[in-house]
């Protein structure tokens, strides 16, 4: 089925890089100068520590800075600062973040999966090679006891735009793929002021590549393992005077570990970015489909419920600066089609736009203003009895403002609120605040508190699956964390607690015809994350991370306790380079049903990753083969109830960058 | 530095105190339950007559057709209605009663007022397949042990009960 399809496609991809290599070495490569990465703390403009701003100068956002001739007005030195303008706007969040490389070099399925290796207050289920959607999909994430499936209390953000399905308010699972992700930035205990509904119990943002340097850099990655996978990626940025180009296609083809696990996605994106120093103009588009099934329990397979889904994310990325504001617009619409096998049919669309300034008032004073507007809209109808379903968009305004204070050297204050205001359910409040204390180089203490909502979805206010409520309201989560950690260049520790609350829950209650969906109840859940990093002790790394949580009632897919560890092993040796990881999740308290009904067998799983990159700088190129030994241990394992994990199992694969 | 670093441990006792505080107690519900056995929304009807009904420990009593019990405050939490119905019988005559619950544990939270609808598409019962998916063991004993006076045979003899001939 699709094997043939995606067979053709590697083909094709593989004769053109034939051509490719076989031809001239490309385009030689203007040096870089030595600057180090952007890192997530800068206060000022592309990762620039606001300290090293120079007075007067101009920080474009590519990261050109001018420094002008008092005398002439003009330029005199140009310095060009390589990397981009942190991804956290909020210095007193605790967060992960990770790079796009280490989650091209996870053995795990996903993105989602990879991400939930990183931070142990993170979970994600799964099933096998791809998550699905409806009846039996995973994929679900929850964060410090919020989220689940389908996913509405954690927000995906790419590249400043919510993406969430317009019908049942959840994110596609399947649609992340890392080959043109620069950096993710998991924000723990969410962040509604600045990202609007559904970051209630955290926020995922993902920001995507484009190349720093003239020139062009091809890859692509080819794959095969086990269960007649087959998985072809191929992305491409480039860099010429004021354009960038960005564009990547990933085809995966599986007919899985067990009988409705088969499955295709295809997903194309293309960006063209066109840059000034002081302005920038971006577009991205990206399709994604995804073709599968619910295999169903294994006691009861269901191979023929299959679905078939297509999406398209589109936006547009205005950027202007001056000395001190950095002015962002964005224009989006995230739209889709999806077919059940059992005759339901939707369309959906979310639209909007959001303008921002982030103003450098003083050294230490900065403040940030947006307004953001939405319109949610979906039609939903029965394919075989042709029955619509009635069903009303909504649209949202709000205001939102934060700002960042630096008082003294060590002392960061975040202060936020947004006003909201929806035509369906009038006007909500949100807020946070925090502080992050930087005691000693590397020694910090840090809280927060935030306020978060979520909006009720189509569904829930219309369609009767089982039952649907007109008059729902928000769902808002108060989350409160705390700690503190220590980070030197070999060792990284730190330790947060945190306490999950949340009003307002939209909860079903009963069974069809008999069920209701009402907005009722408070849940508390207290936690405490840790994790431990030892960096470069020779060739080697080990990241241990854990999160226990009291979760209460609902422990449907909202496990206890959760410990990820991954032990690098790396060494260069002149233009060969030889490298693995070891990884491991143990997931404890796993329900299926909340109030501790139907526990599932803790889960406990290994990986294995082998990698040997090839650098052949005479013709510009690098080979790099690598072999996933995933579940090594072959152990009998599940996250949801009845949907086996994939037994040992292996993908074999060969990157060629260019 | 003095002053700041007071600031900055005021502002974590403060969030500790915020967190140890909070705490939580099990509340209360106001629960009723509706004799739904003639929704008419259903393929079949049947004529069902609740005779006694309990739920989280707290009994509603004897509710008619398309009535609705008095309202009773529960401990919030999950349970299964445990009912004996009588076929056809208003009276609630030992020989037409049997052994009757909802299909899925039935939940109320706290500060919930929750009308709990027993109908044909959410119940289960003692008798050979009608339709209706078979009573649990659990279940069944646990309506023996609230209402003796009515003499239901053991769950293995379950199907020999009068009604169910």
């Amino acid at each position: 089925m699709g094997i043939k399809r995606s067979g053709w496609i590697i083909a094709g991809i593989a004769l053109g890089l034939l051509i490719w290599i076989s031809g001239p070495a490309g385009a030689e490569e203007v040096p870089a100068p030595a600057v180090p990465p952007a890192e997530g703390q800068g206060s000022g403009f592309a990762g620039v520590k606001s300290a090293e701003y120079p007075e007067g100068g101009t920080a474009a956002p590519t990261g050109k800075i001018i420094e002008k001739n008092p005398d002439v007005g003009e330029p005199s030195i140009e310095v060009e600062i390589l990397g981009r303008k942190p991804i956290s706007k909020d210095k007193t969040e605790d967060s992960t973040q990770v790079s796009g490389q280490k989650l091209r070099d996870s053995p795990r399925p996903s993105t989602l999966e990879a991400l939930s290796q990183e931070a142990a207050d993170v979970y994600v289920s799964g099933r096998g090679a791809m998550h699905g959607v409806s009846s039996g999909a995973s994929g679900g994430i929850h964060i410090r006891g919020f989220g689940g499936s389908p996913n509405s209390q954690v927000l995906m953000v790419e590249d400043g735009v919510p993406d969430y399905q317009g019908i049942f308010g959840h994110p596609i699972p399947d649609a992340y793929v890392p080959f043109l992700i620069d950096e993710v930035l998991v924000i723990k205990g969410g962040d509604s002021v600045l990202y609007g509904t559904n970051a209630m119990g955290g926020a995922i943002l993902i920001r995507n590549r484009w190349r720093e340097r003239e020139g062009y850099e091809f890859l692509d990655d080819s794959a095969f393992g086990s269960y007649s996978t087959l998985r072809e990626s191929l992305s491409m940025l480039g860099r010429s005077g004021p354009w960038d180009t960005a564009a990547a296609f990933t085809a995966l083809s599986t007919q899985g570990h067990r009988k409705g696990m088969d499955g295709d996605e295809t997903i194309g994106e293309a960006a063209v970015q066109y840059r000034r120093p002081d302005y920038l103009l971006a577009i991205r588009d990206k399709l994604v489909h995804l073709d599968g099934a619910d295999p169903g329990p294994a006691t009861h397979p269901t191979p023929d419920h299959r679905f078939d889904v297509w999406r398209n994310n589109a936006s547009i990325n205005i950027t202007k600066d001056t000395e001190s504001v950095h002015l962002t617009a964005i224009p989006y619409i995230n739209f889709g089609v999806h077919r059940l096998y059992d005759g339901f049919y939707s369309r959906d669309y979310v639209g909007g736009g959001k303008a921002e300034a982030d103003w450098k008032i003083r050294r230490s004073v900065e403040a940030l203003i947006g307004l953001a507007t939405e319109q949610v809209e979906g039609k939903v109808k029965n394919r075989i009895s042709d029955e619509k379903s009635p069903v009303k968009g909504s649209n949202n305004t709000s205001l939102y403002h934060q700002l960042s204070l630096w008082p003294v050297g060590p002392i960061t204050l975040v202060l936020g609120a947004r006003e909201f205001w929806s035509s369906k359910y009038g006007f909500a409040f949100l807020y946070k605040a925090g502080g992050r204390w930087e005691i000693t180089d590397g020694l910090f203490l840090r809280a927060r508190v935030a306020r978060n909502f979520r909006q009720p979805t189509i569904r829930e206010l219309y369609l009767p699956f089982p039952t649907a409520n007109p008059a729902l309201k928000p769902e808002f989560s108060r989350n409160w964390d705390f700690g503190g950690g220590w980070e030197s260049g070999r060792l990284e520790i730190s330790c947060m607690g945190y306490v999950s609350e949340a009003d307002n829950l939209i909860k079903y209650f009963g069974v069809w015809p008999s069920a209701e969906v009402v907005n009722i109840d408070h849940i508390t859940i207290p936690g405490v994350e840790a994790s431990v990093g030892l960096k470069r002790l020779g060739p080697v790394s080990l990241f241990i991370t854990g999160d226990w949580q009291d979760i209460g009632r609902y422990t449907r897919q909202n496990p206890d306790g959760k410990l990820d560890f991954t032990l690098e092993a790396g060494k260069d040796f002149s233009e060969h380079f030889l490298g693995g990881s070891l990884s491991g999740e143990w997931v404890h308290g796993l329900y299926m049903a909340d109030y501790s009904r139907q526990p599932i067998n803790d889960v406990f799983t290994m990986d294995l990753a082998f990698r040997y990159r090839y650098d052949l700088r005479e013709r510009g190129l690098t080979l790099e083969p690598y072999l996933f030994l995933r579940n090594f241990l072959d152990r009998k394992y599940a996250y949801i109830k009845d949907y086996p994990m994939p037994g040992f199992n292996i993908l074999i694969g060969l990157k060629m960058e260019i | 530095m003095k002053l700041v670093g007071k600031m900055a441990a005021g502002l974590m006792l403060a969030v500790l105190v915020a967190v140890v505080g909070c705490g939580s107690d099990k509340g209360s519900a106001t629960v009723s339950i509706k004799n739904d056995f003639n929704n008419a929304s259903m393929a079949y009807q049947p004529p069902w007559t609740i005779c006694e009904s309990s739920y989280l420990g707290v009994q509603f009593g004897k509710i008619l057709l398309g009535e609705t019990s008095a309202e009773q405050k529960v401990t919030p939490g999950l349970d299964y209605v445990l009912m004996v119905a009588s076929w056809n019988d208003t009276t609630c005559a030992k020989e037409h009663c049997l052994p009757l619950a909802t299909k899925a544990e039935e939940e109320v939270v706290d500060g919930q007022t929750r009308t709990i609808a027993i109908n044909m598409a959410n119940h289960q019962g003692p008798c050979p397949p009608t339709g209706v998916e078979p009573i649990p063991e659990a279940q069944y004993d646990r309506i023996l042990a609230l209402w003796p006076a009515y003499d239901f045979k053991s769950y293995p003899e379950r199907i020999t009960n009068t009604q169910c001939q």
